[in-house]
């Protein structure tokens, strides 16, 4: 397959969205499902607010919405093959005179490039909210917001950089499900669930700190990710890894499939 | 005399789902340039064969082969497919599902694909989630005959569709057949109507080809395709 | 089975009989007939196809041997045309009538029929006209 193809097949999935099964719910149904997420998201401004106001709030502390992309990354990977199967497109995607690999390479690279979005708009989204808390609140100072914003850049980072392995689990899990080796499928779920606590425990020395980025505008700036040398090397193996994940996923979508 | 190769062939097609042969030993050789019925009832082993013959599911057992290849991806490439009971993504227009067609199946025919929909009644604009089944079939059925490819296989193209739009597909695919060059399987276990266009027929019942042959020789045997399924099916038209 | 009119030609289709005879028969008759008159346009393969809800490759076939038959002409670009040549038909009819005739011949021989037992039956039968030798 050339370049061209497979951009035009990473733009297809980029756009896809919404399944069928979604759409044939009523309308006050999806409605209400808006309503739902716009509730969530003014309930976490009021309390962001809240805090603010009695002066309990660091600004930086407003990146801490950073711990749910681990999970919204599982459930991305996830919909993007699922979808297929809701839509009852699965037969047209998989009989397209392509690879298993680049098909669902596609996949992988479109819910990558959702994630690189997804980050973007998360770090202007706050960082207009500490401006805005700034500006109305008062206690908090320019610095403050700068160095506010400067945090969420390696913090971002490592949520895009290490977003790969992530997705190609869970694209690889979503896919047993679709083979004659779909008994596994609860194992590996559990295995996930149990591998990012894990990881949530265990990454909280590799994340960069408030107080590095503080130092960033002091005499002596300082790196702005601790051991950055271990997370660096430990997201190229990563990558290694993903790869080897939509391997496995293309050679089960090629050998095993279940239909 | 020039030996054409057959479109299809299987020599002991084997597929199991746990203990069940959805093909059993099936041994079938197709020919080109024909338009094939595969008939049966349902769970006879038809979309099997189709799944098998476009690379979907991997055979057990036995040797298949498609225009004188191995299935796969590869050969995907020569091969218009309906899968069966495959619906289109709801957000696409049917003007966008063949701009897809376009883009990612070889030999796509925008144009010819516009020409189809102007005849069978498809509106380019309207949104796939707002169409009823029979006009999404209809969008789905240009799908496979816009592109230039020597064999379309048409998993249950009438099933759940509407008199009109059946008549529609029926239209299209005369209208397509003329002066084409082409082999086109459809399965399905609703012989009415079509039952003229085909050229040849497979039998199917469980997992095996019970008959394959000349429509026009099954015809002077047999009578018509309602008689033919009466008479090779007894069992199943009993129960 | 339901008679069917494409043009001036009708057609009564069986589908638990072989379909290409069933054209060309009934073809062959409308010309013969005068159903359709000498040097119209024949409907398009493709036409009568659609009607027929047959495959056109049927329909082609059936063409291709009444072209044979010096029934119909294909005159470049426009499409197939009833033969203008009143002897022409007139040859096939009396070709197809014996041959009809010979094969009648012969199925009543096989059932030792004889020729005055036809002949009193065909008089039965056609009682107005005037039979035997003029």
């Amino acid at each position: 397959m050339n370049w061209r193809t497979f951009r035009k097949l990473v733009h297809h999935e980029w756009k896809l969205k919404g399944s069928r099964r979604r759409l044939d719910r009523s309308h006050t149904h999806r409605y209400g499902r808006l309503l739902y997420v716009a509730l969530l998201a003014l309930a976490g401004i009021g309390v962001a607010t809240y805090f603010a106001i009695n002066g309990q709030l660091e600004l930086h502390q407003l990146w801490g919405v950073a711990i749910g992309f681990p999970y919204m990354l599982v459930v991305m990977g996830v919909l993007m093959l699922r979808r297929e199967w809701e839509n009852g497109t699965f037969g047209w995607w998989l009989t397209l005179p392509y690879s298993r690999l680049s098909l669902i390479g596609a996949k992988f690279f479109a819910a990558w490039l959702r994630t690189v979005a997804v980050s973007c708009v998360v770090y202007v989204v706050i960082s207009l909210f500490a401006g805005i808390l700034t500006l109305l609140v008062g206690g908090y100072s320019a610095e403050d917001v700068w160095v506010t914003m400067l945090a969420g850049l390696p913090l971002l980072g490592i949520v895009i950089g290490f977003s790969p392995i992530i997705l190609s689990l869970s694209l690889l899990l979503a896919t047993f499900h679709y083979t004659t080796l779909r008994v596994f499928s609860p194992i590996l779920w559990i295995g996930i669930i149990g591998g990012l606590s894990t990881f949530y425990n265990g990454f909280q020395t590799f994340l960069p700190s408030y107080h590095m980025a503080q130092r960033f505008f002091s005499a002596q700036p300082g790196p702005l990710i601790p051991h950055l040398g271990a997370v660096l090397i430990g997201m190229v193996i990563s990558w290694v890894i993903a790869y080897l994940f939509i391997r496995i996923a293309a050679y089960l979508l090629e050998r095993k499939l279940s239909i | 005399m020039m030996v054409i190769q057959p479109i299809v062939q299987c020599v002991q097609l084997s597929k199991r789902y746990g203990k069940k042969y959805a093909l059993n030993h099936l041994d079938l050789s197709i020919p080109a340039g024909k338009i094939v019925g595969v008939l049966g009832p349902n769970g006879c082993g038809k979309s099997t064969l189709f799944r098998a013959i476009t690379g979907l599911i991997a055979p057990d057992e036995g040797e298949l082969r498609v225009l004188g290849q191995p299935p796969g991806w590869q050969t995907n490439r020569h091969i218009g497919y309906l899968p069966d009971r495959a619906r289109w993504y709801p957000r696409h227009t049917a003007l966008q599902a063949f701009e897809w067609g376009a883009s990612f199946l070889p030999g796509f025919d925008l144009e010819a694909a516009k020409t189809f929909a102007a005849y069978m009644d498809v509106d380019l604009e309207m949104s796939l989630a707002g169409m009823s089944k029979g006009q999404e079939a209809r969008v789905m059925l240009i799908l496979c005959m816009a592109p230039e490819v020597p064999l379309i296989i048409l998993d249950e193209p009438f099933a759940g569709i509407d008199f009109i739009s059946r008549e529609a597909i029926i239209s299209g695919m005369i209208d397509y057949l003329e002066d084409r060059e082409v082999s086109i399987l459809i399965s399905t276990h609703d012989i009415q109507e079509v039952e003229g266009l085909f050229d040849y027929i497979v039998l199917m019942d469980q997992g095996k080809a019970i008959w394959s042959g000349e429509s026009e020789e099954l015809r002077g045997q047999y009578g018509s395709l309602h008689d033919v399924f009466r008479t090779f099916y007894k069992r199943e038209w009993s129960r | 089975m339901e008679e069917q009119k494409i043009g001036s030609l009708r057609f009564k289709i069986d589908f638990s009989q072989p379909l290409y005879e069933q054209i060309l028969d009934q073809v062959r008759s409308a010309i013969a007939k005068g159903e359709i008159e000498l040097g119209a346009k024949m409907p398009s393969v493709r036409e009568l196809a659609l009607e027929l809800r047959v495959n056109p490759n049927t329909v082609m076939r059936a063409y291709q041997e009444l072209e044979r038959d010096g029934l119909t002409e294909k005159r470049r670009g426009q499409g197939t045309y009833v033969t203008s040549s009143a002897e022409r038909v007139q040859l096939f009819r009396t070709e197809l009538a014996s041959k009809y005739m010979d094969s009648f011949l012969e199925q009543m021989a096989s059932l030792g029929i004889s020729l005055s037992e036809i002949q009193g039956y065909l008089s039965k039968k056609y009682p107005n006209e005037t039979g035997g030798t003029r």
